[in-house]
């Protein structure tokens, strides 16, 4: 809904991560295969409360945007992530913020 | 916090734990048994000094390693069905569970939804009768395992304390590793 109060807009929290994978993976892979993870894991109706968005992805190492509430959920299906496409993949979260710059900043540019 | 695999890996990346246990025979072993003869001929065989693992596979296995005075840690695998007087006797003769995370995802979704249904209950009774347990990767290799974080948030969202598990596991590593632990409480300092 458009014009919500602050005190009633949900809360964001930006997931800083990276896939170490046999192959290269691009950001779309990625965000389909944590969808349907998220789905089967816990349904159609938190992955729908869960907001996933793909912030950014870049060599190997992206920024997940979720809904506080479901940010534990979000993370286990970040952790079920085990193949994309058939090739096998590990999951590396790196850090967790609440602002998409930060995130970038604190986290991916260390790496 | 310690995790504890069963391959010694090459080339990780940081994933965020103090160290790792590696079950490959030299500091730390993992028994395999079908039954509970084999597995008390197998412990017969172990010299001191090394930290020892069971992978029940079967409930009399789990029952008979537990009762062992030289069993340190109840390993985790699929195929391992703890019931609720294993979980009390393990709390009595303080032996630690391990509550692994690679069989879930090595696991199929039905097999999955079994395996989710019976950590909930173990992990009730765990609580209930303060029994000693670790939250690890388990991973028998590199795809299977995880952040320290990730293993953490999976097991406290099926309502594990993690700050126990920490605790058990320093608590088992130290037993062998460290030169200066004596016993819960008493340690040389200098």
């Amino acid at each position: 809904m458009r014009g919500l109060p602050p005190s009633l807009r949900s809360r964001k929290r930006y997931i800083a991560f990276k896939v170490v994978c046999e192959v290269e993976v691009d950001g779309k892979m990625i965000e389909k295969a944590l969808e349907a993870k998220m789905a089967e894991l816990f349904g159609d109706i938190a992955l729908a409360e869960s907001k996933i968005s793909l912030e950014y992805f870049n060599d190997n190492k992206g920024i997940l945007g979720c809904e506080r509430k479901s940010f534990d959920k979000v993370l286990i299906a970040l952790t079920f992530l085990t193949e994309i496409n058939g090739f096998k993949v590990l999951p590396i979260t790196v850090g967790a913020s609440g602002n998409v710059r930060k995130c970038k900043k604190k986290y991916l540019e260390v790496l | 916090m310690f995790d504890f695999i069963r391959f010694t890996p090459t080339d990780l990346p940081d994933l965020g734990f103090k160290s790792y246990v590696i079950f490959d025979g030299k500091c730390a072993i993992a028994l395999t048994a079908n039954n509970a003869k084999e597995l008390r001929e197998k412990l017969k065989k172990i010299k001191d000094n090394i930290l020892v693992g069971v992978v029940g596979k079967n409930p009399e296995v789990c029952r008979e390693a537990i009762m062992r005075k030289k069993v340190d840690i109840l390993l985790d695998c699929i195929e391992r069905e703890l019931d609720y007087a294993t979980i009390k006797l393990a709390a009595e003769k303080d032996v630690t569970i391990e509550l692994g995370l690679s069989k879930f995802l090595k696991s199929n979704r039905s097999e999955r939804l079994k395996l989710f249904d019976a950590l909930r209950t173990e992990i009730k009774v765990i609580n209930k009768f303060d029994t000693p347990f670790v939250v690890s990767s388990a991973a028998e290799n590199m795809w299977e395992m995880r952040t320290r974080k990730q293993i953490e948030m999976f097991f406290s969202f099926f309502g594990c304390n993690i700050l126990k598990a920490r605790k058990s596991a320093e608590r088992v590593v130290r037993r062998y590793f460290d030169k200066n632990y004596i016993m819960d409480g008493f340690e040389i300092l200098e």
